[in-house]
């Protein structure tokens, strides 16, 4: 294979690597950073269902919350909407409207064992998964694979066979597009965390 | 426009770095010149896109000490008040203006104090109370929105928030310092990255020396590898500690790399 061909051959790579990574992007944007079922949210609503048999006028504020694009945003105005339905915070203890969402049951259902895994739980989980299991060792791999490629070009070139160098662009479009991988696995695991 | 200088910048230290290799390959400049534009354009997209994104998440971190701060204040002052506008009232007095969340904080109840009084929402609001965490934004959404709220309410309402911010504020700050440690972890990572490539180069010159017979192009493809993967590990580093990265970060590795081949006791080969 001619150096030019390689050379095409990594810059349509890079190319098509660019293109995933920001296709990935966007779609990590418009989900809104908000993972299902996410402690925090199942934290918000346990909030909102406190403020709620405290205050009855507070469902027309959860009603009349800011639409958004968010998932927090649509589950809460659900929340309102069956919370609207004329039922006061007597009623709701034997009729509760709770069960029509799926957030809000698995709530009900599992109030103690979530509250127990609430922020402390998560942390400590995070510190377990963030980086060490997938990512770490990714990173490792590529990094030897990074540093180890040109040592065997280089013994390849001595044995008088310097048409391997032409390998060269195609392994650093790789190490470019591996690495915009890494960045959306990463990103979204601080995206769950920081909603 | 930051954000555009930024991108811009990194984009052309890739697109340099592209050029010097795919030149030393091909000797083709019109092939390289084309390549290394095209390359300079997705990486812009790429890089901007990702600084996007690290601004967000980071405004996120502000957002959380905004939220806890305005808690924190609220429930100092809720013995003296009896309903949320007076509490936000003072709640906007109290704050000063020492960090970027304490002023994020005072904007936020001054935004807020000025939808629930005149009932219209602000027609350019400022970018320092624009809140990006879609769970504080829904609490002053929700304080904005309230309406007949007693004083047993409020106080459980105050309470309630507070308790929620203070859990925030503590998974953010834990995550900042869980960063930090994984900062230095691949600060080690990119130093020995960096040495190992200078010293394959060094061993390359040192063999090129009596096998090859043009080892100067060789050496270059070498040199221009070396610096395009440098420069890629170093955005990569940046970007998953959530900041941005600079012309710092990128000279430390090639200092690193030129000290590895140029200095004693291998020499000059």
């Amino acid at each position: 294979m001619l150096p030019e061909h390689t050379v095409m051959l990594s810059l349509l790579l890079i190319v098509f690597f660019s293109l995933i990574f920001s296709h990935q992007l966007k779609g990590l944007k418009r989900r809104g950073f908000v993972a299902e079922p996410n402690p925090l949210l199942l934290k918000m609503l346990s909030i909102m269902r406190h403020i709620y048999r405290n205050n009855l006028s507070s469902f027309i504020a959860l009603a009349r919350l800011e639409s958004s694009r968010q998932i927090l945003s649509s589950q809460l105005k659900l929340l309102a909407q069956n919370l609207s339905l004329g039922r006061s915070a007597e009623t709701m203890s034997f009729n509760t409207p709770f069960l029509n969402l799926s957030l809000s049951d698995l709530y009900t259902r599992n109030e103690q064992k979530i509250n127990e895994l609430l922020f402390q739980e998560l942390v400590k989980d995070l510190r377990k998964r963030l980086f060490t299991s997938n990512v770490r060792n990714i990173v490792t791999i590529v990094l030897t694979s990074i540093t180890m490629a040109p040592v065997v070009i280089i013994i390849s070139a001595l044995f008088h066979q310097e048409g391997v160098l032409a390998l060269l662009p195609i392994i650093a479009s790789l190490f470019y597009g591996i690495t915009l991988q890494l960045i959306i696995v990463v990103l979204k695991r601080y995206a769950s965390i920081l909603i | 426009m930051a954000l555009i200088i930024k991108a811009v910048f990194l984009a052309l230290v890739f697109a340099s770095n592209s050029f010097l290799f795919f030149f030393s390959m091909t000797s083709n400049f019109l092939l390289s010149s084309s390549c290394s534009l095209t390359v300079a354009f997705f990486v812009y997209t790429v890089i901007k896109d990702c600084i996007e994104v690290v601004t967000e998440l980071n405004n996120c971190f502000t957002d959380y000490e905004a939220f806890y701060s305005f808690t924190t204040k609220s429930i100092e002052s809720l013995g003296r008040q009896r309903n949320l506008l007076s509490l936000l009232k003072e709640t906007y007095k109290m704050s000063h203006k020492e960090s970027e969340a304490q002023l994020k904080t005072k904007g936020i109840v001054r935004d807020l104090l000025y939808r629930r009084t005149s009932g219209a929402k602000r027609t350019n609001p400022s970018s320092a109370t624009k809140i990006s965490s879609p769970l504080t934004r829904l609490a002053f959404s929700l304080l904005e929105k309230l309406n007949l709220v007693d004083e047993a309410s409020l106080r459980n309402l105050v309470t309630s928030l507070h308790d929620l911010s203070f859990s925030l504020h503590l998974n953010a700050k834990k995550l900042r310092e869980f960063i930090v440690v994984e900062k230095l972890k691949y600060r080690v990572l990119q130093m020995a990255s960096s040495m190992t490539l200078g010293l394959v180069m060094k061993t390359f010159f040192a063999f090129a020396k009596f096998s090859f017979v043009n080892p100067i192009p060789s050496a270059l493809v070498f040199i221009s590898f070396a610096s395009l993967s440098i420069t890629i590990f170093t955005v990569f580093t940046c970007i998953i500690q959530l900041r941005y990265p600079s012309f710092k970060d990128l000279a430390i590795c090639f200092i690193i790399l030129a000290v590895i081949i140029f200095l004693p006791p291998y020499g000059y080969v």
